[in-house]
């Protein structure tokens, strides 16, 4: 049974997907949409706590190379119950708002949630370049239909403008993976790092490696392609967006780390490339743009969607150090926002569920009114800021860190500087919250008291933040396991 | 505004104000004289050459302290503002175009707040 | 009583105000003002010399340090927080009440932090905790809200810099020393120690960072002031003295601190700005103290932090009090206060008389140790500066804050008398000014060197009289003025100081570039744009539904574009990686060839089927340069041979050794791979050197890997 874990992460939720669609019955649905994402995060927890080596699984028993091959190192295995543990949050708990969001839409709402798990959990499993891209277009196209769900009309807008870009990215790296097996031969991972050597002073090595490292970007919203970003988290449903802010951007960011390290090798792409050099500036004007943007965002979900586009920055500047403890920062980091943001995202819906509308200012006064709810909000922004005690301390403490040990302490002091918007913008939801009496003429509330399925998902995630910033070492050791095996593996 | 009002009957603090003053003007001159004989007759701790003259540590006090008040009114006229001063609005004096002259949205960029979000 | 010392002090504080808003009315105000008590019992278990220590991050952190100089804090900062929220006994709000916990709980943690990882967290939970005293007002006075919301961002940003300046110079120093632990540091041994020494400045509000303390002290409640006045600076006062003490830049920094502020304090309006200017007076004393450095001056320090958090607390509560009962503390608009508040008069006076170091009370028997310190060392400039500023001090603080509020010109203000607890406070704050005056030996018990305090004597009579002196001549000027009719009126005005420059151009300065900006881009675009835009623009106000709902036009485009140009610019990143020849390409191929070599020499030795593959890639190994290609066949032939020569010891070890039952055909075999493996070693020894000495040359001219080992 063991051994066919990776598989089961996929194929559960892949699986449920039709059968959702066949029940047709609403309740149903929600609940085999949960079992399903629950057993997957089951699989991707148990794979994860008990493997000891990185996992190869030959589907249909063909030998790898030949045959398709799932592969499943530490990180992987991370990743995987990072997403599908979200997901299980996102989809089982969702408030009533959530809920309502999809009303009469249910059975497709779920199926197509499912099909999303589905393709993040494969992209991260599978060892197979072409799967990678076949499980980014079943999430893409899930995804997409999710944003368009969205309970307003400029959802559909949204999902236009995401399905352009997100189409424009899959492109990129369906080109970049032709690109690459022309070269190589090969579609797995492990043949293709082998081969790429021979192969990585060519003209058309290259060409293949900007396009998937672009194509990602943009799934990944690395700046000046993060434009869909804002208006897909903003728009959809709240269970979907509670979902993309923790999952998506994370795995594409994963598959940018496998590209680097287990595709082309760390040596080839940041030495011959310079990757580093390109990745560099554009993390730190995310990181700056994306927190600057944040504080002047009129509504709450735009505010923490900004914030998002600032935390890849770290992310992506974390990946272009092109050192161990970058990739581990990075990976760190990856985690601790993936349930912080998640939690920020569960609460600003319950929020909005309650006063029925997301504008920021709708929200005065309101945290002598839901007292639980908005100090889960504070402890999420304090981890978002990164204060110690939190996990975002954590994974910020790491990202210096690995800065200093590159020798680069000005690299460390504009986190910290940015560190500092994002204290302007959590404080103003605050202040908003606690200091603000509550609007005149605001229209009554759309219901008096947040249920419990509301605070709870939430609650939990902010308790794991805040326990995980405590018991720092439980995520850095395998993290730092982690990151040594993608890397020692890589150099 | 505090005009209108009647004023507590005089305090003993009041009436012998003067009488304070006085008090005050004696200490003084109590002092200088204990000071002169302590000079004689004592043993002075000190650390400076200055400190060994009679009344030097009385002309400090009276002298730095006007020294200062009035410097203070100097700097009055150079960082006195209205009490409103930091309130008032920030005008940007920044070329103003003519109107735009094509309603053409301008292009979202990054930064800008998204004017999109707009209830409509 | 072990588990206990577990925690660092002040834990009780911060764990049991998580539970305040759990009691309601008066049961909360006993349970508050019961923890200081708690903790101060607390504190009383751990003896001089504990240590506690955790780990964190792989780091071994000092929880706990407790000696006479963190001590001493340890004890004030106690009975600060009990007078704090004794004086706050009226305040119902949990809010105001958890905040001081917490933060005094933070500053007394910080106290007693033995490195600079502990001592960060708590820096920054002091900065957190205590920005909810300010914005605390705002909910008070709803009219007051947007104004001290900004306040309170100012204070925010620059506390919380200061800490984000500790944690990178904790990083810096920890690089540069390997070491975390908080102790005397070294401004040239370390850049950290600089940034370090920084976050302590702001704090302690050197010059040019001082604003902060006068901007947002008196805009908080009015119990909120006395409370943030007890901790932050006097904990950048402990941490300078642990940390930079001798340090002589801070000598002319502190005399600087002493003086300047007094100009700025004579003319204020505000009685609590002008308490927050004569604060950072009195921090010029500690400073100038910790920078002479010895035992007399650090004792100084320690004791004027002690005596200063009680004088200048008890101003402050006199000064709340006043602003509780009459709802203002402008200077211009009260007077004549003595009549209905004397016994607040009173306790305010000996405030007044205790900050101008009157002999009898705290002020004198503390200060005098620093200036004696500084005569000591004979700093004549420093000296003088000093007296210049305890004149200073004698009119802000000693005379325009009583005369001004409670007496001068009478108002009219029917007023009561201030709450009981409220005086209850003052009175022992008071008393404890007078004990400390009049019994010093008790204070000088407790400071970081006693031997060296035990020879002090700070009644000694030309000490005596020479302050007694500049007090009554200063006080006779004073009178001089006034009559002659010269000194400054209290006018209600504002003035500028050190925040001018964020407050006003630098606010100018981002809405001018914004402005700019928007003007570039309107420009730019519009003509980008042209004729298009224009036939699109009217295409759009006749067809399209009304704006927003469109979604955000051009972003898809825009969007595009850039993905474009990213992929341009990768591409030529890439290109001048690929094809450019020269040096860069040669390094890189060289680079790579070591690569190779090493990974063949990485794989066990059993692995032959890997080291085959492996010595194939380096066979392969597509490279320009003569040299090179020559390094590489004679690797990939040595490693080839070896390999070979491995292959058949293999062999002949499954073999096994011949005896006499050893048919033919295995003696044959046995006899084949013996010559193969002696052929295979004359190969190695043929190539060993070509490739040995070749990767030597190319790991030495091309710098062994650039990443180490990571």
């Amino acid at each position: 049974m063991s051994e066919h874990l990776p598989i089961l992460m996929v194929l559960v939720p892949l699986l449920s997907a039709p059968l959702v669609v066949f029940i047709k019955h609403r309740k149903a649905s929600r609940v085999i949409a949960t079992l399903a994402c629950a057993l997957s995060a089951c699989a991707a927890w148990t794979l994860a706590l008990q493997m000891s080596s990185a996992v190869s699984y030959p589907l249909g028993g063909w030998r790898p190379a030949i045959g398709i091959e799932l592969r499943v190192d530490f990180a992987g295995a991370y990743v995987a119950a990072i997403v599908s543990t979200i997901a299980t949050f996102a989809i089982s708990l969702g408030t009533r708002g959530t809920r309502e969001d999809v009303v009469g839409r249910e059975m497709f709402f779920y199926a197509a949630f499912l099909m999303c798990v589905a393709g993040l959990m494969g992209m991260v499993v599978t060892g197979d370049a072409f799967n990678v891209f076949v499980f980014l277009e079943i999430s893409s196209l899930s995804t997409y239909t999710l944003v368009a769900m969205g309970k307003e009309r400029r959802a559909l807008t949204a999902a236009l403008n995401y399905l352009f870009l997100g189409t424009l990215g899959g492109t990129f790296v369906l080109i970049g993976i032709g690109l690459m097996y022309q070269m190589t031969g090969t579609l797995n991972a492990a043949a293709v790092s082998a081969r790429i050597r021979e192969v990585e002073h060519l003209r058309t090595t290259h060409v293949a490696f900007a396009f998937l490292a672009v194509g990602l970007g943009i799934k990944l919203a690395v700046f000046p392609l993060h434009q869909w970003l804002p208006g897909a988290y903003s728009q959809a449903p709240h269970a979907v967006s509670s979902f993309l802010a923790g999952t998506a951007t994370k795995v594409m960011y994963f598959q940018l780390i496998r590209v680097v390290v287990s595709f082309f090798g760390v040596a080839y792409v940041f030495d011959t490339l310079h990757f580093g050099d390109f990745l560099l500036p554009l993390s730190l004007v995310a990181m700056f743009a994306g927190s600057l943007s944040a504080i002047f965002q009129p509504s709450l979900r735009r505010l923490l969607a900004y914030s998002s586009i600032g935390q890849v920055g770290y992310l992506t500047l974390a990946l272009s150090l092109g050192t161990e403890a970058g990739l581990n920062a990075g990976l760190l980091h990856l985690g601790a926002h993936a349930v912080t943001k998640t939690a920020l995202f569960l609460i600003a819906a319950a929020f909005i569920a309650q006063v029925g509308d997301d504008r920021l200012d709708r929200l005065s006064g309101l945290g002598k009114r839901y007292p639980l709810l908005s100090l889960g909000f504070v402890l999420g922004g304090l981890s978002l800021i990164g204060v110690p005690g939190t996990v975002g301390f954590v994974s910020k403490w790491a990202l210096l860190e690995a800065v200093l040990a590159g020798g680069r302490p000005w690299l460390a002091f504009l986190i910290l500087a940015s560190s500092m918007l994002a204290v302007v913008y959590v404080f103003r939801v605050v202040e908003v919250l606690y200091f603000r009496a509550p609007l005149a003429n605001a229209p009554p509330l759309a219901r008096e008291r947040a249920d419990w399925g509301s605070w709870v998902p939430a609650g939990l995630l902010v308790l794991v933040s805040v326990g995980l910033g405590v018991w720092s070492e439980l995520p850095s050791e395998y993290v730092a396991t982690a990151a040594q095996s993608l890397f020692g593996g890589a150099r | 505004m505090s005009d209108a009002r009647e004023p507590l009957p005089e305090s003993a603090i009041e009436r012998n104000a003067v009488n304070i003053q006085r008090a005050v003007v004696g200490v003084c001159v109590l002092l200088l004289l204990a000071d002169v004989a302590f000079t004689f007759l004592g043993h002075r701790h000190t650390h400076f050459g200055f400190e060994g003259y009679i009344g030097v540590y009385a002309l400090v006090g009276f002298v730095s302290y006007v020294g200062l008040v009035l410097s203070a009114k100097l700097l009055r006229k150079l960082v006195m503002r209205p009490e409103d001063y930091y309130d008032a609005p920030v005008v940007a004096a920044a070329p103003v175009s003519e109107p735009a002259p094509v309603s053409e949205p301008a292009p979202a960029t990054e930064v800008a707040p998204d004017t999109t979000e707009d209830p409509s | 009583m072990n588990a206990l010392t577990q925690l660092f002090p002040g834990a009780l504080m911060i764990l049991g105000a998580c539970f305040v808003p759990l009691f309601r009315g008066r049961a909360r105000s006993a349970y508050v003002l019961a923890l200081p008590l708690l903790s101060a019992a607390h504190l009383a278990l751990f003896s001089l010399g504990h240590q506690g220590s955790a780990t964190l991050f792989g780091y071994t952190l000092e929880l706990v340090r407790v000696d006479a100089l963190s001590r001493i804090f340890g004890v004030i900062f106690h009975i600060a927080a009990f007078l704090c929220c004794l004086y706050a006994f009226h305040v119902k709000r949990p809010l105001e009440h958890v905040a001081t916990l917490v933060y005094a709980g933070a500053a007394i943690g910080a106290t007693f932090a033995g490195d600079l990882l502990t001592l960060f967290v708590f820096w920054e939970l002091t900065a957190l905790s205590s920005v909810f005293l300010i914005l605390a007002r705002g909910l008070d006075e709803p009219e007051r809200r947007e104004r001290v919301f900004r306040v309170s961002m100012r204070y925010l940003v620059i506390q919380v810099g200061s800490g984000v300046l500790l944690l990178a110079g904790t990083l810096l120093y920890y690089q540069g020393t390997r070491s975390l632990h908080f102790g005397r540091m070294n401004l040239e041994e370390s850049p950290g120690a600089l940034f370090i020494f920084l976050a302590f400045g702001i704090k302690a509000a050197f010059p040019l960072l001082h604003n902060w303390v006068q901007d947002a002290y008196p805009e908080a409640s009015v119990s909120g002031t006395v409370v943030l006045a007890s901790f932050t600076t006097k904990l950048a006062i402990y941490a300078l003295a642990r940390g930079f003490a001798g340090t002589d830049v801070l000598i002319p920094i502190g005399a600087c601190m002493t003086a300047f502020p007094i100009f700025f304090a004579v003319l204020e309006n505000d009685l609590r700005r002008v308490l927050a200017y004569s604060l950072n007076n009195q921090l010029g004393y500690m400073v100038v103290g910790i920078g002479v450095g010895t035992e007399l001056a650090i004792n100084g320090a320690a004791a004027h932090a002690f005596a200063h958090i009680l004088y200048k607390g008890l101003l402050l509560m006199s000064m709340g009090a006043v602003l509780y009962r009459t709802g203002t503390i402008k200077a211009s608009e009260l007077g004549g206060l003595h009549k209905s508040m004397p016994l607040t008069t009173a306790f305010c006076i000996i405030g007044a008389l205790s900050i101008s170091a009157f002999p009898g009370l705290s002020g004198f028997v503390t200060k005098s140790m620093i200036v004696s310190a500084v005569g000591e060392a004979h700093l004549l400039v420093i000296f003088g500066v000093l007296l210049f500023a305890s004149a200073g001090v004698c009119d802000h603080s000693g005379i325009k804050i009583p005369f001004f509020t409670f007496f001068a010109h009478d108002q009219g203000w029917k007023v009561q008398e201030a709450p009981k607890h409220m005086l209850l406070a003052m009175g022992l704050a008071a008393a404890l000014c007078i004990g400390i005056g009049v019994f010093p030996s008790a204070l000088y018990a407790l400071l970081p060197f006693p031997e060296a305090a035990a020879q002090y004597h700070a009644y000694e009579t030309t000490h005596v009289l020479t302050m007694l002196q500049l007090l009554f001549f200063a006080g006779l000027a004073f009178i001089t003025l006034v009559r002659l009719g010269v000194y400054p009126p209290e006018l209600p005005a504002i003035n500028l100081d050190t925040d001018y420059f964020y407050r006003r151009p630098l606010k100018r300065f981002v809405v001018e570039s914004y402005a700019l900006a928007s003007w570039v881009r309107e420009r730019t675009w519009g003509m980008a744009l042209g004729l298009r835009g224009r036939a699109l623009a009217s295409l759009r106000r006749n067809h399209e539904p009304p704006r927003g709902r469109l979604g955000e036009p051009w972003t898809a485009g825009a969007t595009t574009l850039f993905a474009a140009l990213m992929l341009f610019t990768l591409l030529l990143l890439t290109s001048s990686a690929g094809c450019g020849g020269g040096e860069d390409a040669e390094a890189n191929d060289a680079r790579l060839l070591l690569d190779r070599v090493g990974a063949i020499e990485g794989v066990p030795e059993q692995a032959f089927e890997a080291r085959m593959e492996r010595v194939e890639v380096l066979r392969r190994l597509p490279l320009r340069g003569e040299s090179l290609i020559a390094v590489r066949e004679a690797c990939a032939e040595m490693h080839g041979a070896l390999l070979e020569a491995d292959v058949q010891n293999a062999l002949i070890h499954s073999i096994g050794a011949p005896d006499e039952d050893t048919p033919a055909e295995e003696l044959a075999r046995l006899e084949r791979a013996f010559t193969a493996a002696e052929a295979a070693a004359a190969r190695v020894v043929v190539h060993r050197d070509a490739c040995v000495d070749g990767t030597a040359t190319l790991r030495a001219r091309y710098a062994p890997d650039r990443r180490g080992s990571e």
